[in-house]
């Protein structure tokens, strides 16, 4: 089955041999919207400037709503993009550089300005088409780049890390608001972003990207909770690394010891034989403080009040594992050198097969 | 190669006219020079070059000639770099203003003004020198043209300096003077070190100008003479081509290293320097002991500026400046209504032709080199820029060959002249306009391909508009060098068009000094009103981004 947009061994090296797409095959449905997600150098802006015609790739196939669109230019593709910078025109006014696709097919008069009015109305920002674009501001910019890349009505909209140049609470705002607007519009999206965060609030789907290859594809919650090698276990979210054993094992359930207990784990892909070493992940949120004698052992490194809850460093043995905790009114934080006891609750630890040279860490 | 084409078909199409034009109206002058220099009338004949190369007297030529540039291509550099600091870290209000124009106008000035006006106040006759201190002094010789030269060319280093001094970061001079290093130590530890790059440059654009100038050494340089002259000497007294190509090659030949050294060395980091944006916060001005040494310094070359522009209009009208200080409008008589009358609207609408092209041809190769992907686009940005490269008198001399039999009989025409000054300030346009080009955010253009529209409308709708000021500097420029150009046209030209710049020289020659300060005084006067012309209608913009 192919998506409505469909990736097939796409491969793009840079002159000087630097390798940005190794081989990616990728499937969107129609309507949804997937977020590449990677730290930067993982391939996916290529990815996504593939798709746009920027670069060409060296190999592989580009399909949207099952046509060929690799060998086309830029411009006949009908994949608009809302740039990292936004890349709106300094010399055009709101007006003019959200028309500016219209006037390049010849769209004028009343319907230009209707569809224009339309498209500003749409994200927002009603009354702003006579200023420049220098006159706005970061977040009234982003509008502008997503009411000029929706008016065409694309079969696919592509965000390069769209919300990049914005602060915080504003770059939560918006992804809502992109989200709910994509939604609204129906429109297939591709979203590229190293914000973990930013991913699994607006995507469907994640892919998470890694050295020129897709990781993993998956919902959110997938690849959060079922992380398919360490480099997505390590990228999405924080994560516990120990080392563990296998004691038991049938299919992809098996039973492993790690931090002095012996629990029900899941497996990543990969082969596991009773008795042989592995890596154990346990989010944050899974590691539970309690006190001293419940679990096993451990000394707090460190303890960080965030409101509502509290970041913990936790001494066992060599390894230093990260816990979080829910944190109640008045009551005190245990404090660095203190004794406390550590269960691991929740989901099941997930296990990966041990790389050579791994040690057990926390990250 | 056939990928890019079928990827980029109008980069392409323009490539190839691109290549078309410059193979016709650069390479080919140059090589009928260089043709010229090893085939003689009866086959392979390196004999003139030899001669050049060998004879006592044209070595003697030849060592002047590197001389004289390295001296001016220095002490310009020196002063040009005392302009800028000046300019930006020790004077303020209307003394500040004052540094600027005076740096500024003698790029616009004609070739003999500066010339002129020195022997009328330094020479064996001068107002200065004879009159007032009484001494009796000649000028005409190695000191008279290495100070003009140093004149003319040292706001060269000036609009070098000027751009690196404004891109200097305060903040790492407030990081050494927050370490505990001294004004002056601040000023030789950090300051200057960051304005290296443009040492190496402004040197090296003034040693090539120095060895271009044909206009200062025919008229100062007495009995020291360097290549420029001598090539053209060879043509207008002895009509001997292949003595002329001789030195002409010869001459070439170190213009051309230097100018690419400058832009293999000092291109590159000048670029880099394009995006990295102040953090914001002034310099500090000097303190006393660099200020009033620099003032002083500077302000003295800048009254001499004042006092050298005063000296043409002054001996425009009177009779002779100096031995009959008589005054009269005869000069202007003379120019206006006898041999200018012509001149003046021959080369006003030549250079005013030939400005817009070269402006348009410069816009369009730095689109290609910049923002294309056309296969040896780099060899289009040096290929264009042998053109300012070449030394004027090279060029026109290729010219000359190239278009003087059929099919390409073109001398006499206005189209040599036009093909003339493009190929000569085409190069400007090029430079400022990939420097706007650079500092352009290529998503822009990505952005409208994006949204659908193709590459000639995204260049019409979104590179033209924002790369305007710097074709409209272009244009200016251009207008203005082709006004002021002498050693380009100085072999091309016939009754049938006549040019300011080579009737000035004849009337020098003819020793009628008056009415050539007159035409000089009226060549400035209708620079200077085209650029306050175009700069009014076009904005400020245009300038700046040239500057």
């Amino acid at each position: 089955m192919t998506g409505f947009l469909s990736l097939r061994g796409l491969r793009k090296r840079f002159p000087g041999g630097t390798v940005a797409v190794e081989d990616v095959d990728l499937d969107v449905a129609e309507g949804e919207l997937v977020a590449l997600l990677g730290p930067s150098g993982c391939g996916k802006t290529t990815t996504l400037r593939c798709i746009a015609g920027f670069e060409d790739a060296d190999a592989g196939t580009i399909e949207l709503a099952g046509r060929r669109i690799d060998g086309l230019p830029p411009e006949r593709r009908d994949a608009t993009m809302v740039f990292q910078g936004y890349a709106l025109f300094p010399h055009l006014s709101v007006f003019e550089n959200v028309a500016y696709g219209l006037r390049v097919r010849h769209v004028g008069g009343a319907t230009l300005r209707g569809r224009v009015e339309a498209a500003l109305g749409l994200v927002g920002l009603a009354g702003l088409s006579g200023r420049r674009p220098q006159q706005l501001s970061g977040g009234q910019q982003q509008r502008v780049a997503l009411a000029r890349a929706l008016i065409l009505e694309p079969k696919l909209l592509l965000f390069d890390e769209p919300l990049s140049n914005l602060d915080a609470k504003l770059r939560e705002q918006m992804r809502l608001e992109i989200r709910t607007l994509q939604r609204r519009v129906g429109i297939t999206s591709v979203y590229v972003t190293h914000d973990q965060a930013e991913a699994m609030t607006m995507a469907d789907q994640v892919a998470v990207m890694d050295r020129g290859r897709i990781a993993q594809l998956g919902t959110p919650r997938e690849v959060y909770d079922e992380p398919a090698s360490r480099f997505v276990a390590d990228f999405v979210g924080h994560a516990n690394f120990l080392r563990g054993t296998i004691r038991d094992h049938a299919g992809a359930d098996l039973v492993v010891e790690a931090l002095g207990a012996v629990r029900q784990a899941t497996a990543a892909p990969g082969s596991y034989a009773d008795g042989t070493a592995v890596e154990v992940m346990v989010r944050p949120e899974d590691v539970r403080l309690d006190a001293p004698g419940v679990g096993v052992a451990g000394t707090i490194v460190s303890a960080s009040y965030l409101g509502g809850q509290a970041i913990y460093q936790v001494a066992f043995g060599e390894v230093v594992l990260l816990a979080v905790g829910a944190t109640e009114r008045g009551a005190r934080l245990p404090q660095p050198g203190e004794v406390v006891g550590l269960r691991i609750v929740e989901r099941a630890p997930r296990v990966f097969p041990l790389r050579e040279s791994d040690g057990a860490s926390a990250s | 190669m056939i990928r890019a084409i079928r990827r980029e078909p109008a980069a392409a199409v323009l490539a190839c006219g691109v290549t078309a034009g410059l193979a016709l109206v650069l390479l080919y002058p140059l090589f009928n020079v260089l043709r010229e220099v090893v085939v003689g009338d009866e086959g392979l004949d390196v004999a003139p070059l030899v001669r050049v190369l060998t004879s006592p007297v044209s070595r003697t030529t030849i060592g002047n000639t590197l001389l004289l540039g390295v001296l001016a291509g220095a002490l310009a550099t020196l002063v040009g770099l005392g302009f800028a600091l000046a300019a930006a870290r020790a004077a303020t209000g209307v003394f500040r203003t004052a540094l600027r124009y005076g740096a500024l106008l003698t790029l616009i000035a004609p070739p003999f003004a500066l010339a002129l006006s020195t022997i009328f106040l330094f020479g064996r006759q001068g107002l200065v020198t004879k009159h007032f201190l009484g001494l009796e002094v000649s000028v005409y010789g190695l000191v008279g043209l290495l100070f003009v030269q140093v004149i003319t060319f040292f706001p060269v280093a000036f609009l070098v300096f000027d751009g690196l001094v404004r891109q200097l970061d305060p903040a790492l001079e407030e990081a050494a003077a927050n370490l505990g290093a001294s004004r002056l130590r601040t000023l030789f530890t950090v300051t200057l070190p960051l304005l290296r790059p443009g040492f190496a440059a402004a040197f090296l654009v003034i040693f090539v100008e120095s060895l271009a100038d044909l206009a200062n050494p025919l008229l100062i340089g007495g009995d020291f003479n360097v290549l420029a002259s001598s090539a053209y000497l060879a043509i207008i007294g002895e009509y001997d081509t292949r003595k002329a190509v001789a030195y002409a090659v010869v001459l070439m030949t170190p213009s051309v290293i230097a100018f690419f050294a400058q832009r293999i060395w000092v291109g590159e980091t000048s670029v880099v320097t394009v995006t990295g944006r102040p953090s914001g916060g002034r310099l500090a001005p000097f303190g006393a002991g660099v200020r009033l040494p620099l003032l002083a310094v500077t302000g003295f070359v800048t009254a001499l500026v004042a006092l050298l522009y005063a000296a043409i209009v002054a001996g425009a009208f009177t009779k002779l400046l100096g031995i009959d200080n008589t005054v009269t409008l005869d000069n202007f008589r003379f120019v206006l209504f006898g041999i200018g009358s012509r001149a003046m609207s021959d080369t006003t609408f030549l250079a005013a032709v030939a400005a817009p092209l070269a402006s348009l041809f410069g816009v369009v190769v730095a689109w290609l080199v910049v923002r294309t992907r056309i296969p040896a686009r780099a060899a289009f940005d040096y290929t264009m820029m042998l053109g300012a490269a070449a030394p004027g008198i090279v060029l026109g001399l290729g010219i000359l060959l190239a278009f003087n039999h059929p099919p390409l009989l073109l001398s006499g025409t206005a189209a040599i002249f036009i093909i003339a000054f493009v190929v000569r300030t085409a190069p400007l346009s090029l430079r400022s306009s990939v420097a706007a080009l650079l500092q352009i955010d290529p998503q822009l253009e990505q952005a409208s391909a994006n949204l659908g529209a193709g590459a000639a409308t995204t260049f019409r709708r979104v590179t033209l508009p924002l790369v305007r000021g710097a074709l409209l500097s272009g244009v200016i420029f251009s207008f203005a060098r082709n006004m002021t150009a002498l050693s380009t046209i100085a072999l091309l030209v016939t009754p049938n068009w006549r040019i300011m710049t080579s009737q000035i020289l004849n009337e020098i020659d003819a020793q009628r000094l008056g009415s050539g300060a007159a035409y000089s005084t009226i060549l400035i006067v209708i620079v200077l009103a085209a650029v306050v012309v175009l700069q009014r209608v076009f904005g400020r913009a245009a300038l700046e981004v040239a500057a």
